[in-house]
């Protein structure tokens, strides 16, 4: 007989302390709305507290010291349909018990979508980033593609769709590989310099964001992983307008905030090999 | 008028033209005899050709033109005697020309300044020292003066050789530049301000979830009232509630 899917939730916590705070909140949070949720943590040695023990079902304590070690552990999880959640995240609803049923039999993954009015970018050319609200780039962000064979177009115009701060994915062949490429993208594009060596024809103004070594990795490879969107409910950012994106009743499930950034300068581990505000993949703590 | 100022020219021309002066008076022009001799060739040519041109005939009529500014209107006094008596007195109601203060900055010249505070009573000048040998610009150094008689002749040279209305321009510039840096450091402020709170507030809640109260406690909705205060005085009410309730939760007999 077979057995069901084992699901869980994975936080990693990485780099900066303050990100292992907010994993501690969150992993409160969603025991508090759901408490038989299982969630398995990545994060340094030196943070953990064995007080937090009953939270979590799996904890790891040896993790790349970046932050985006989310991209290494991905792909480590013990669940066969895992939630990727960011540290800054809390939950606010028992409506996170039906997080898993988002993905059915015909996707691989559920994310909801990038908002050009609440994120920095989304539109792109090979040239610069697009604003959603100059009349020069709103024309061409209408012929805007997500992938190369999307539709015969002018083309010129793509679209960095979805939000890789939280989603729902399954364990199988494809869609690892291509959260392992993403994980090699995002590497190549934050070990150069993206004044002398950026290797992309791509604005480099893009260097920092996971989101783009995502886009950068589906828009021209096809692995055949389906992406569903899902609610803005479930991963609800700060900045987000109720009334563009809640119909009465509905409730917000995880609340997005962000963490203050020079808390998170101020705050990362020491280490010889590390010597910029991001932290190096190949330090493991 | 017109007609006298030909008569006048003539004579003029009878007794004092000097040589190779033309009169040139717009009417007078219009209306000089083509056959007149012409001192040179060339300036035949040219009389021939604007005789053909109408656009030029046209002008010459309709404009009027004094067009060396020889003509002048009838002067009012013809005739003048000489009143000792009055020049004294025209003398004395003149302001006495007081002798201008000697030039205080040697060979430098100031090429800028504006006023340095409301009563304009404060002047900020630049000076601009002589080249160098070979040529190399002169360096430049900047000054404050106070208008006293301490800074005097400071203060009345630069205003002599810049011009009260440079100044005025300048000091109007500084204003503009003054307040959009105020406005610039007052946003910084106000926006640094804002990361300290949030920052404050960030620590303040993971605080409060360290503490085993809120952490454990069966309390959810104040819970998540914590996680989402926006002010520490939010905050710490909740965490209040939380404490008021567990102990009242754990003095009610069950």
């Amino acid at each position: 007989m077979n057995q069901p899917p084992t699901k869980g939730f994975v936080l990693v916590a990485s780099f900066s302390k303050p990100y292992f705070d907010a994993a501690i909140h969150a992993a409160i949070s969603i025991k508090d709305y759901w408490p038989e949720a299982k969630i398995e943590l990545y994060t340094h040695k030196e943070w953990w507290d064995e007080k937090y023990r009953d939270i979590f079902d799996h904890v790891h304590l040896e993790v790349p010291c970046h932050v985006r070690a989310k991209l290494w552990a991905l792909t480590k999880t013990p669940y066969d349909i895992s939630c990727y959640v960011d540290a800054d995240i809390y939950c606010q609803s028992e409506d996170i018990k039906y997080i898993f049923d988002e993905l059915d039999d015909q996707h691989d993954m559920a994310m909801s979508c990038n908002r050009p009015y609440n994120a920095k970018v989304v539109y792109i050319t090979r040239d610069e980033e697009l604003t959603h609200y100059k009349p020069e780039h709103k024309e061409l962000i209408k012929t805007a593609k997500v992938h190369e064979w999307d539709f015969e177009g002018p083309g010129g115009c793509w679209r960095m769709k979805w939000h890789c701060g939280l989603f729902v994915y399954k364990k199988n062949e494809r869609t690892f590989k291509m959260l392992d490429m993403w994980y090699k993208n995002y590497r190549t594009q934050i070990e150069s310099n993206p004044k002398k060596n950026w290797p992309y024809n791509w604005p480099s103004s893009l260097w920092y964001w996971d989101t783009f070594a995502f886009f950068n990795t589906n828009y021209n490879v096809d692995y055949d992983v389906k992406i569903k969107e899902i609610h803005a409910k479930w991963n609800y950012v700060k900045g987000y307008r109720d009334d563009r994106e809640l119909t009465k009743g509905e409730e917000i499930v995880f609340w997005h905030y962000t963490i203050p950034n020079d808390l998170v300068d101020r705050s990362t581990l020491n280490d010889p090999d590390i010597r910029n505000r991001i932290g190096n993949f190949d330090v493991i703590k | 008028m017109a007609e006298e100022n030909v008569i006048q020219a003539v004579e003029l021309d009878e007794y004092i033209r000097p040589a190779n002066t033309d009169i040139v008076d717009a009417e007078q022009a219009s209306r000089r005899d083509p056959q007149e001799s012409n001192s040179s060739e060339a300036e035949g040519a040219n009389r021939d050709i604007d005789s053909r041109d109408p656009d030029f005939q046209q002008a010459e009529i309709t404009e009027k033109k004094d067009r060396l500014g020889i003509v002048r209107d009838d002067p009012q006094v013809t005739s003048w005697i000489h009143d000792a008596t009055e020049d004294a007195a025209r003398e004395k109601e003149q302001p006495k020309k007081e002798p201008e203060p000697k030039y205080p900055f040697n060979d430098a010249d100031p090429i800028f300044a504006y006023y340095g505070n409301d009563k304009r009573s404060l002047l900020f000048f630049v000076l601009r020292q002589p080249d160098g040998p070979q040529g190399q610009p002169g360096p430049t150094e900047t000054h404050q003066v106070h208008n006293t008689k301490e800074h005097e002749e400071a203060w009345y040279w630069v205003h002599k050789l810049l011009g009260q209305e440079s100044i005025n321009k300048n000091t109007n510039k500084e204003i503009d530049r003054v307040s959009k840096d105020r406005k610039k450091h007052e946003v910084e402020a106000k926006d640094q301000q804002h990361k300290a709170d949030q920052e404050e507030l960030f620590q303040a809640k993971i605080t409060a979830f360290e503490m085993d109260v809120v952490r454990t406690t069966s309390h959810r909705q104040l819970k998540s009232k914590i996680r989402r205060a926006t002010t520490i005085l939010e905050l710490t009410a909740n965490v209040g509630a939380i404490i008021a309730l567990e102990y009242k939760d754990e003095s009610t007999p069950n």
